[in-house]
Protein backbone atom coordinates (compact mmCIF):
# COMPACT_ATOMS: atom_id res chain seq x y z
CA UNK A 1 0.00 0.00 0.00
CA UNK A 2 1.48 3.03 -1.31
CA UNK A 3 1.49 6.19 1.67
CA UNK A 4 -1.00 8.42 -0.24
CA UNK A 5 -3.43 5.94 0.70
CA UNK A 6 -2.35 5.13 3.95
CA UNK A 7 -2.71 8.51 4.44
CA UNK A 8 -6.35 8.78 2.49
CA UNK A 9 -7.50 5.79 4.72
CA UNK A 10 -6.42 7.62 7.68
CA UNK A 11 -8.48 10.90 6.37
CA UNK A 12 -11.73 9.14 5.49
CA UNK A 13 -11.43 6.95 9.27
CA UNK A 14 -11.23 10.32 10.68
CA UNK A 15 -14.04 11.87 8.61
CA UNK A 16 -16.34 8.60 9.03
CA UNK A 17 -15.55 8.70 12.73
CA UNK A 18 -16.80 11.68 13.36
CA UNK A 19 -20.24 11.29 11.20
CA UNK A 20 -20.82 8.34 13.83
CA UNK A 21 -21.54 10.69 16.50
CA UNK A 22 -19.88 13.94 16.54
CA UNK A 23 -21.28 15.59 13.75
CA UNK A 24 -23.02 15.28 10.49
CA UNK A 25 -24.73 11.75 10.51
CA UNK A 26 -24.86 11.22 7.37
CA UNK A 27 -24.60 7.42 7.98
CA UNK A 28 -21.62 7.45 6.23
CA UNK A 29 -19.92 5.38 9.24
CA UNK A 30 -22.41 2.48 8.45
CA UNK A 31 -20.40 -0.79 7.56
CA UNK A 32 -21.25 -0.82 3.87
CA UNK A 33 -20.78 2.91 3.23
CA UNK A 34 -17.29 2.89 4.87
CA UNK A 35 -16.42 -0.09 2.76
CA UNK A 36 -17.62 1.10 -0.18
CA UNK A 37 -15.47 4.03 0.44
CA UNK A 38 -12.47 2.38 1.31
CA UNK A 39 -13.15 0.38 -1.04
CA UNK A 40 -12.44 2.69 -3.66
CA UNK A 41 -9.28 4.61 -1.90
CA UNK A 42 -7.69 0.90 -2.20
CA UNK A 43 -9.17 -0.21 -4.99
CA UNK A 44 -10.39 -3.20 -4.19
CA UNK A 45 -14.00 -2.64 -4.13
CA UNK A 46 -15.31 -6.19 -4.71
CA UNK A 47 -13.70 -7.41 -1.67
CA UNK A 48 -14.72 -4.24 0.21
CA UNK A 49 -18.32 -4.56 -0.76
CA UNK A 50 -18.24 -8.04 0.40
CA UNK A 51 -16.90 -7.38 3.70
CA UNK A 52 -19.45 -4.47 4.30
CA UNK A 53 -22.38 -6.38 3.15
CA UNK A 54 -21.29 -8.91 5.58
CA UNK A 55 -20.98 -6.55 8.51
CA UNK A 56 -23.85 -4.10 8.08
CA UNK A 57 -27.04 -6.03 9.41
CA UNK A 58 -24.52 -7.49 12.70
CA UNK A 59 -25.36 -3.91 14.24
CA UNK A 60 -28.21 -2.47 12.32
CA UNK A 61 -30.26 -2.10 15.65
CA UNK A 62 -27.73 -0.45 17.71
CA UNK A 63 -28.39 2.89 17.90
CA UNK A 64 -26.37 5.76 18.00
CA UNK A 65 -28.08 7.98 21.19
CA UNK A 66 -28.12 8.85 24.53
CA UNK A 67 -25.57 7.51 26.86
CA UNK A 68 -25.45 3.76 25.01
CA UNK A 69 -22.13 3.07 23.23
CA UNK A 70 -22.54 0.62 20.10
CA UNK A 71 -19.55 -1.34 19.24
CA UNK A 72 -17.91 0.60 16.58
CA UNK A 73 -18.88 -1.07 13.32
CA UNK A 74 -17.39 1.86 11.61
CA UNK A 75 -13.29 1.65 12.02
CA UNK A 76 -13.48 -2.25 12.28
CA UNK A 77 -14.48 -2.24 8.82
CA UNK A 78 -12.02 0.06 7.41
CA UNK A 79 -9.00 -1.74 8.93
CA UNK A 80 -10.73 -4.72 7.99
CA UNK A 81 -10.86 -3.17 4.10
CA UNK A 82 -7.09 -2.68 4.73
CA UNK A 83 -6.61 -6.02 5.91
CA UNK A 84 -7.77 -7.42 2.72
CA UNK A 85 -5.87 -5.51 0.90
CA UNK A 86 -2.50 -6.05 2.51
CA UNK A 87 -3.35 -9.93 2.65
CA UNK A 88 -5.50 -11.28 -0.04
CA UNK A 89 -3.46 -13.12 -2.58
CA UNK A 90 -5.83 -13.44 -5.24
CA UNK A 91 -6.35 -17.32 -4.76
CA UNK A 92 -10.17 -17.73 -4.05
CA UNK A 93 -10.21 -20.31 -1.71
CA UNK A 94 -7.98 -18.54 0.87
CA UNK A 95 -9.22 -14.80 -0.12
CA UNK A 96 -12.58 -15.83 1.47
CA UNK A 97 -11.34 -17.97 4.19
CA UNK A 98 -9.18 -14.16 4.72
CA UNK A 99 -12.49 -12.29 4.45
CA UNK A 100 -14.61 -14.78 6.72
CA UNK A 101 -11.23 -14.06 9.35
CA UNK A 102 -11.68 -10.42 8.76
CA UNK A 103 -15.21 -10.50 9.74
CA UNK A 104 -14.58 -12.43 12.69
CA UNK A 105 -11.91 -10.39 14.21
CA UNK A 106 -14.34 -7.29 13.43
CA UNK A 107 -16.74 -8.31 14.85
CA UNK A 108 -14.41 -9.30 18.09
CA UNK A 109 -12.48 -5.58 17.78
CA UNK A 110 -15.98 -3.65 17.08
CA UNK A 111 -16.79 -4.80 21.27
CA UNK A 112 -13.31 -3.85 22.26
CA UNK A 113 -13.25 -0.45 20.06
CA UNK A 114 -16.00 1.07 22.55
CA UNK A 115 -13.55 2.13 24.98
CA UNK A 116 -11.74 4.65 23.10
CA UNK A 117 -15.76 6.05 22.17
CA UNK A 118 -15.73 6.02 25.83
CA UNK A 119 -12.65 7.69 26.73
CA UNK A 120 -13.30 10.97 23.77
CA UNK A 121 -16.76 11.04 25.77
CA UNK A 122 -15.24 11.49 29.16
CA UNK A 123 -12.90 13.94 28.01
CA UNK A 124 -15.37 15.84 26.18
CA UNK A 125 -16.44 16.32 29.86
CA UNK A 126 -13.93 18.65 30.90
CA UNK A 127 -14.67 20.53 27.81
CA UNK A 128 -18.05 21.95 29.44
CA UNK A 129 -15.41 23.06 32.66
CA UNK A 130 -13.41 24.56 30.80
CA UNK A 131 -16.41 26.60 28.52
CA UNK A 132 -18.24 27.28 32.13
CA UNK A 133 -15.31 29.21 32.77
CA UNK A 134 -14.35 31.12 29.82
CA UNK A 135 -18.36 32.72 30.59
CA UNK A 136 -16.78 33.85 33.14
CA UNK A 137 -14.80 36.25 31.24
CA UNK A 138 -17.41 36.94 28.71
CA UNK A 139 -15.07 35.46 26.22
CA UNK A 140 -17.72 33.92 23.65
CA UNK A 141 -14.75 32.93 21.14
CA UNK A 142 -13.08 30.42 23.49
CA UNK A 143 -16.42 29.31 24.69
CA UNK A 144 -17.58 27.81 21.56
CA UNK A 145 -14.18 26.54 20.63
CA UNK A 146 -14.16 24.18 23.38
CA UNK A 147 -17.23 22.88 22.17
CA UNK A 148 -15.33 22.15 18.93
CA UNK A 149 -12.90 20.77 20.48
CA UNK A 150 -14.55 17.48 21.63
CA UNK A 151 -14.35 16.60 17.80
CA UNK A 152 -10.44 16.29 18.19
CA UNK A 153 -11.25 13.62 20.84
CA UNK A 154 -13.54 11.97 19.03
CA UNK A 155 -11.36 12.05 15.92
CA UNK A 156 -8.07 10.63 17.94
CA UNK A 157 -10.44 8.15 19.76
CA UNK A 158 -11.34 6.83 15.45
CA UNK A 159 -7.81 6.36 14.56
CA UNK A 160 -7.00 4.39 18.08
CA UNK A 161 -10.06 2.43 16.94
CA UNK A 162 -8.72 1.92 13.39
CA UNK A 163 -5.04 0.82 14.73
CA UNK A 164 -6.56 -1.48 16.97
CA UNK A 165 -8.61 -3.03 14.49
CA UNK A 166 -5.12 -3.28 11.92
CA UNK A 167 -3.20 -4.74 14.77
CA UNK A 168 -5.26 -7.45 16.22
CA UNK A 169 -6.02 -8.37 13.05
CA UNK A 170 -2.89 -7.87 11.27
CA UNK A 171 -1.22 -10.21 14.01
CA UNK A 172 -4.10 -12.67 13.70
CA UNK A 173 -4.00 -13.17 10.19
CA UNK A 174 0.20 -12.92 10.08
CA UNK A 175 -0.01 -15.72 12.38
CA UNK A 176 -2.88 -17.87 11.18
CA UNK A 177 -1.99 -17.82 7.33
CA UNK A 178 0.21 -20.59 6.51
CA UNK A 179 -2.38 -22.55 8.47
CA UNK A 180 -5.36 -20.58 6.54
CA UNK A 181 -3.04 -21.60 3.18
CA UNK A 182 -3.18 -25.50 4.05
CA UNK A 183 -6.41 -25.83 4.86
CA UNK A 184 -8.78 -27.41 2.33
CA UNK A 185 -11.66 -24.63 1.96
CA UNK A 186 -14.68 -26.44 0.08
CA UNK A 187 -16.69 -24.58 -2.07
CA UNK A 188 -19.82 -25.27 -0.24
CA UNK A 189 -20.66 -21.98 0.64
CA UNK A 190 -22.12 -22.58 3.81
CA UNK A 191 -19.26 -20.33 5.53
CA UNK A 192 -20.59 -17.52 3.80
CA UNK A 193 -24.19 -17.54 4.77
CA UNK A 194 -22.70 -17.57 8.50
CA UNK A 195 -22.86 -13.71 8.68
CA UNK A 196 -25.87 -13.03 6.54
CA UNK A 197 -27.83 -14.88 9.08
CA UNK A 198 -26.71 -14.15 12.11
CA UNK A 199 -27.46 -10.35 11.12
CA UNK A 200 -31.29 -11.49 10.33
CA UNK A 201 -31.45 -13.31 13.45
CA UNK A 202 -30.20 -10.61 15.38
CA UNK A 203 -31.96 -8.29 13.85
CA UNK A 204 -35.52 -10.36 14.33
CA UNK A 205 -34.77 -10.43 17.83
CA UNK A 206 -34.01 -6.96 18.45
CA UNK A 207 -36.62 -5.21 16.35
CA UNK A 208 -39.95 -7.65 18.09
CA UNK A 209 -42.05 -6.89 15.52
CA UNK A 210 -45.78 -8.13 16.24
CA UNK A 211 -46.62 -10.81 13.89
CA UNK A 212 -42.81 -11.35 12.60
CA UNK A 213 -42.88 -14.79 11.23
CA UNK A 214 -45.71 -14.34 9.46
CA UNK A 215 -44.32 -11.36 7.77
CA UNK A 216 -40.38 -12.56 7.66
CA UNK A 217 -41.88 -15.86 5.93
CA UNK A 218 -43.55 -13.93 3.30
CA UNK A 219 -41.02 -11.74 2.41
CA UNK A 220 -38.98 -15.29 2.18
CA UNK A 221 -41.43 -16.56 -0.10
CA UNK A 222 -41.85 -13.91 -2.07
CA UNK A 223 -37.96 -13.33 -2.84
CA UNK A 224 -37.52 -16.79 -3.31
CA UNK A 225 -40.30 -18.05 -5.92
CA UNK A 226 -39.43 -14.81 -7.94
CA UNK A 227 -35.90 -15.81 -8.59
CA UNK A 228 -37.21 -19.45 -9.04
CA UNK A 229 -39.13 -17.38 -11.73
CA UNK A 230 -36.45 -15.57 -13.52
CA UNK A 231 -33.77 -18.52 -13.36
CA UNK A 232 -36.52 -20.71 -14.89
CA UNK B 1 -35.40 47.64 19.82
CA UNK B 2 -32.12 46.38 18.42
CA UNK B 3 -31.87 42.25 17.08
CA UNK B 4 -35.88 41.86 17.89
CA UNK B 5 -36.41 41.23 14.02
CA UNK B 6 -37.55 37.71 13.32
CA UNK B 7 -34.96 35.57 11.70
CA UNK B 8 -34.77 35.11 7.85
CA UNK B 9 -34.81 31.78 6.05
CA UNK B 10 -31.08 31.61 5.57
CA UNK B 11 -30.44 31.99 9.42
CA UNK B 12 -32.98 29.50 10.10
CA UNK B 13 -31.23 27.37 7.37
CA UNK B 14 -27.93 28.30 9.48
CA UNK B 15 -29.03 27.44 12.53
CA UNK B 16 -29.74 24.01 10.63
CA UNK B 17 -26.02 23.45 9.47
CA UNK B 18 -24.73 24.42 12.71
CA UNK B 19 -26.74 21.47 14.18
CA UNK B 20 -24.68 19.12 12.45
CA UNK B 21 -22.19 19.88 14.87
CA UNK B 22 -24.72 20.09 17.90
CA UNK B 23 -22.97 16.57 19.25
CA UNK B 24 -19.30 17.74 18.80
CA UNK B 25 -18.87 17.73 22.69
CA UNK B 26 -21.34 14.92 23.64
CA UNK B 27 -20.60 13.66 27.30
CA UNK B 28 -21.72 11.74 30.04
CA UNK B 29 -22.54 14.25 32.05
CA UNK B 30 -23.66 17.10 30.29
CA UNK B 31 -24.71 14.92 26.97
CA UNK B 32 -25.43 17.31 24.39
CA UNK B 33 -25.51 20.15 26.78
CA UNK B 34 -22.39 22.11 25.46
CA UNK B 35 -24.08 21.83 21.97
CA UNK B 36 -26.87 23.19 22.38
CA UNK B 37 -25.61 26.32 24.23
CA UNK B 38 -23.48 26.37 20.97
CA UNK B 39 -26.56 26.35 18.42
CA UNK B 40 -28.32 29.12 20.27
CA UNK B 41 -25.66 31.18 21.15
CA UNK B 42 -25.04 33.31 17.69
CA UNK B 43 -29.13 34.54 17.55
CA UNK B 44 -29.26 34.84 21.49
CA UNK B 45 -26.08 37.32 20.83
CA UNK B 46 -28.36 39.01 18.49
CA UNK B 47 -31.35 39.12 20.64
CA UNK B 48 -30.01 40.36 23.99
CA UNK B 49 -27.47 43.45 24.55
CA UNK B 50 -23.68 41.77 25.99
CA UNK B 51 -24.93 43.11 29.46
CA UNK B 52 -27.41 40.46 29.48
CA UNK B 53 -26.41 37.99 27.33
CA UNK B 54 -23.93 36.29 30.13
CA UNK B 55 -27.32 35.65 32.78
CA UNK B 56 -29.45 34.55 29.65
CA UNK B 57 -26.39 31.70 28.22
CA UNK B 58 -26.31 30.41 31.86
CA UNK B 59 -30.07 29.33 31.72
CA UNK B 60 -28.97 27.08 28.94
CA UNK B 61 -25.78 25.97 30.68
CA UNK B 62 -26.35 22.01 31.83
CA UNK B 63 -27.91 18.83 30.36
CA UNK B 64 -30.06 18.45 27.18
CA UNK B 65 -30.59 15.43 25.19
CA UNK B 66 -32.94 14.84 22.04
CA UNK B 67 -33.21 13.49 18.63
CA UNK B 68 -30.46 15.25 16.57
CA UNK B 69 -32.72 15.78 13.90
CA UNK B 70 -35.55 16.88 15.75
CA UNK B 71 -32.90 20.02 17.96
CA UNK B 72 -32.97 22.51 15.05
CA UNK B 73 -36.99 22.16 15.34
CA UNK B 74 -36.76 22.50 19.26
CA UNK B 75 -34.12 25.54 18.99
CA UNK B 76 -36.50 27.55 16.51
CA UNK B 77 -39.47 27.43 18.44
CA UNK B 78 -36.94 28.63 21.65
CA UNK B 79 -35.69 31.39 19.38
CA UNK B 80 -39.03 32.63 18.59
CA UNK B 81 -39.92 32.51 22.83
CA UNK B 82 -36.87 34.00 23.26
CA UNK B 83 -37.74 36.87 21.03
CA UNK B 84 -41.28 37.26 22.15
CA UNK B 85 -39.98 37.60 25.73
CA UNK B 86 -37.14 40.02 24.98
CA UNK B 87 -40.56 42.13 23.09
CA UNK B 88 -42.52 41.63 26.05
CA UNK B 89 -44.75 40.02 24.47
CA UNK B 90 -46.97 37.34 26.40
CA UNK B 91 -45.92 33.64 26.31
CA UNK B 92 -46.88 30.48 26.92
CA UNK B 93 -44.26 28.95 28.48
CA UNK B 94 -40.71 30.28 29.41
CA UNK B 95 -38.24 28.94 26.86
CA UNK B 96 -35.63 27.18 28.88
CA UNK B 97 -38.51 25.45 30.40
CA UNK B 98 -39.76 24.62 27.09
CA UNK B 99 -37.14 22.94 26.11
CA UNK B 100 -36.59 20.76 28.79
CA UNK B 101 -40.04 20.11 28.79
CA UNK B 102 -40.03 19.10 25.25
CA UNK B 103 -36.61 17.01 24.76
CA UNK B 104 -37.58 14.21 26.19
CA UNK B 105 -40.69 12.74 24.15
CA UNK B 106 -39.14 14.63 21.27
CA UNK B 107 -36.36 12.29 21.69
CA UNK B 108 -38.26 9.37 22.24
CA UNK B 109 -40.46 9.89 18.93
CA UNK B 110 -37.77 11.04 16.54
CA UNK B 111 -35.40 8.04 17.50
CA UNK B 112 -38.03 5.76 17.32
CA UNK B 113 -38.20 7.10 13.88
CA UNK B 114 -35.08 7.52 12.90
CA UNK B 115 -33.24 5.10 14.53
CA UNK B 116 -35.42 2.10 14.90
CA UNK B 117 -37.61 2.60 11.87
CA UNK B 118 -36.25 4.58 9.09
CA UNK B 119 -32.29 3.51 8.68
CA UNK B 120 -33.31 -0.66 9.59
CA UNK B 121 -34.94 -0.51 6.81
CA UNK B 122 -32.76 1.92 4.75
CA UNK B 123 -29.97 -0.67 5.31
CA UNK B 124 -32.12 -3.98 4.71
CA UNK B 125 -32.91 -2.57 1.34
CA UNK B 126 -29.44 -1.42 0.48
CA UNK B 127 -28.03 -5.08 1.34
CA UNK B 128 -30.92 -6.84 -0.08
CA UNK B 129 -29.99 -4.91 -3.45
CA UNK B 130 -26.18 -5.58 -2.59
CA UNK B 131 -26.85 -9.59 -2.37
CA UNK B 132 -28.73 -9.17 -5.97
CA UNK B 133 -24.70 -7.75 -7.49
CA UNK B 134 -26.03 -3.61 -7.29
CA UNK B 135 -22.78 -1.90 -6.12
CA UNK B 136 -24.65 1.24 -6.05
CA UNK B 137 -26.59 0.26 -2.78
CA UNK B 138 -24.75 2.22 -0.58
CA UNK B 139 -25.95 5.37 -2.88
CA UNK B 140 -29.50 4.09 -2.38
CA UNK B 141 -29.16 3.66 1.06
CA UNK B 142 -27.68 7.22 2.15
CA UNK B 143 -30.59 8.67 -0.59
CA UNK B 144 -33.30 7.04 1.42
CA UNK B 145 -32.77 8.35 4.86
CA UNK B 146 -30.90 11.56 4.44
CA UNK B 147 -33.84 12.74 2.06
CA UNK B 148 -36.51 12.65 5.61
CA UNK B 149 -33.43 13.64 7.50
CA UNK B 150 -32.63 16.66 5.58
CA UNK B 151 -36.82 17.86 5.27
CA UNK B 152 -36.73 17.64 9.22
CA UNK B 153 -33.53 19.21 9.77
CA UNK B 154 -34.48 22.02 6.90
CA UNK B 155 -38.17 22.75 7.31
CA UNK B 156 -38.28 21.85 10.79
CA UNK B 157 -36.56 24.81 12.15
CA UNK B 158 -38.48 27.03 9.62
CA UNK B 159 -41.88 25.43 11.24
CA UNK B 160 -41.01 25.70 14.55
CA UNK B 161 -39.94 29.35 14.36
CA UNK B 162 -43.58 30.03 12.61
CA UNK B 163 -45.47 27.78 14.51
CA UNK B 164 -43.85 28.24 17.90
CA UNK B 165 -45.07 25.99 20.53
CA UNK B 166 -47.96 24.55 18.33
CA UNK B 167 -45.27 22.79 16.48
CA UNK B 168 -45.87 20.13 19.18
CA UNK B 169 -49.24 19.76 18.12
CA UNK B 170 -48.29 19.19 14.73
CA UNK B 171 -45.61 16.68 15.45
CA UNK B 172 -48.11 14.98 17.18
CA UNK B 173 -50.73 14.84 14.33
CA UNK B 174 -48.05 13.15 12.19
CA UNK B 175 -47.91 10.03 13.98
CA UNK B 176 -44.39 9.52 13.53
CA UNK B 177 -44.02 6.61 15.98
CA UNK B 178 -46.98 4.53 14.10
CA UNK B 179 -44.75 5.18 10.88
CA UNK B 180 -41.78 4.02 12.62
CA UNK B 181 -43.16 0.46 13.31
CA UNK B 182 -44.95 -0.12 9.87
CA UNK B 183 -41.30 0.35 9.06
CA UNK B 184 -40.07 -1.87 11.89
CA UNK B 185 -42.74 -4.36 9.50
CA UNK B 186 -41.06 -3.73 6.44
CA UNK B 187 -37.82 -4.42 7.82
CA UNK B 188 -39.21 -8.01 8.63
CA UNK B 189 -40.38 -8.67 5.19
CA UNK B 190 -37.08 -7.34 3.51
CA UNK B 191 -35.04 -9.31 5.59
CA UNK B 192 -36.75 -12.41 4.43
CA UNK B 193 -36.00 -11.11 1.44
CA UNK B 194 -31.98 -11.19 1.87
CA UNK B 195 -32.52 -14.60 3.24
CA UNK B 196 -33.81 -16.11 0.28
CA UNK B 197 -31.60 -13.93 -1.91
CA UNK B 198 -28.40 -15.36 -0.05
CA UNK B 199 -29.59 -19.18 0.14
CA UNK B 200 -30.59 -19.15 -3.19
CA UNK B 201 -26.85 -17.58 -4.74
CA UNK B 202 -25.34 -19.96 -2.05
CA UNK B 203 -23.83 -22.81 -3.84
CA UNK B 204 -24.62 -25.19 -1.39
CA UNK B 205 -28.38 -24.72 -2.44
CA UNK B 206 -27.44 -26.44 -5.92
CA UNK B 207 -26.22 -29.31 -4.87
CA UNK B 208 -29.18 -29.90 -1.61
CA UNK B 209 -31.30 -27.11 -1.41
CA UNK B 210 -33.78 -28.55 0.70
CA UNK B 211 -31.37 -29.48 3.28
CA UNK B 212 -29.82 -25.81 2.84
CA UNK B 213 -33.05 -24.30 2.89
CA UNK B 214 -34.71 -25.71 6.40
CA UNK B 215 -31.02 -25.76 7.74
CA UNK B 216 -30.42 -22.40 7.57
CA UNK B 217 -33.58 -21.59 8.93
CA UNK B 218 -33.51 -23.85 11.82
CA UNK B 219 -30.23 -22.46 12.03
CA UNK B 220 -31.63 -18.69 12.06
CA UNK B 221 -34.31 -19.30 14.82
CA UNK B 222 -31.50 -20.41 16.95
CA UNK B 223 -29.19 -17.47 16.52
CA UNK B 224 -32.61 -15.26 17.15
CA UNK B 225 -32.65 -17.65 20.68
CA UNK B 226 -29.30 -16.87 21.35
CA UNK B 227 -29.58 -13.39 20.48
CA UNK B 228 -32.42 -12.98 22.93
CA UNK B 229 -30.48 -15.24 25.89
CA UNK B 230 -27.91 -11.91 25.21
CA UNK B 231 -25.48 -14.25 24.46
CA UNK B 232 -22.31 -11.83 22.28
CA UNK B 233 -22.44 -11.82 18.74
CA UNK B 234 -18.58 -11.73 18.65
CA UNK B 235 -19.46 -15.46 20.36
CA UNK B 236 -22.24 -16.87 17.92
CA UNK B 237 -20.31 -15.80 14.91
CA UNK B 238 -16.81 -17.06 16.02
CA UNK B 239 -18.54 -20.53 17.07
CA UNK B 240 -20.43 -20.92 13.70
CA UNK B 241 -17.34 -20.02 11.74
CA UNK B 242 -15.67 -22.04 13.06
CA UNK B 243 -17.86 -25.10 12.95
CA UNK B 244 -18.56 -24.61 9.25
CA UNK B 245 -14.75 -24.47 8.44
CA UNK B 246 -14.33 -27.69 10.94
CA UNK B 247 -17.33 -29.61 9.45
CA UNK B 248 -15.48 -28.75 6.08
CA UNK B 249 -12.51 -29.61 6.97
CA UNK B 250 -13.61 -33.48 8.32
CA UNK B 251 -16.56 -34.04 5.85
Amino acid sequence: MAAEQWGLIAVLSVIVGLDRTATTQFQLSRPLVCASLAGFVLQNFPQAFQLGLMLELLWITRIPVGAAISPDDTQTTIGGVVLLRLFATGDASYDLMLLLLVGVVAVICAELSKCFDVWARHRNEQLFQRAVSQLESDSWSAFSQQHYRGLVYFGCGALASLGLMLLVGGLLISQLGGVMAQLDFGDSGLASLVFPLVGVAGTLAVLRVRNSLPLFCGGFGITYLMLQMLEG
Amino acid sequence: MAGTRPLSKIQLARLSGRSLLLQASWNFKQFQGLGWLCLLLPELKRIYPVATLRSVVQRYLGYFNSNTFFVPTIAAVVLSLERQQRLEQPIPIAPQAFSESVMAPVAAAGDAFFWGGLRPLCCALAVLAGGLGYWWSPVVFLLLFNGPAFMVRLLGPWLGYQQGVQTVLLLQKLRIVNLAALFKRLTVVVLGGIVAIEIHTSPATGIMPAVVMVGGLLALLGIVIAVRKKVPLAVIVTVLIGGVICAEQFF
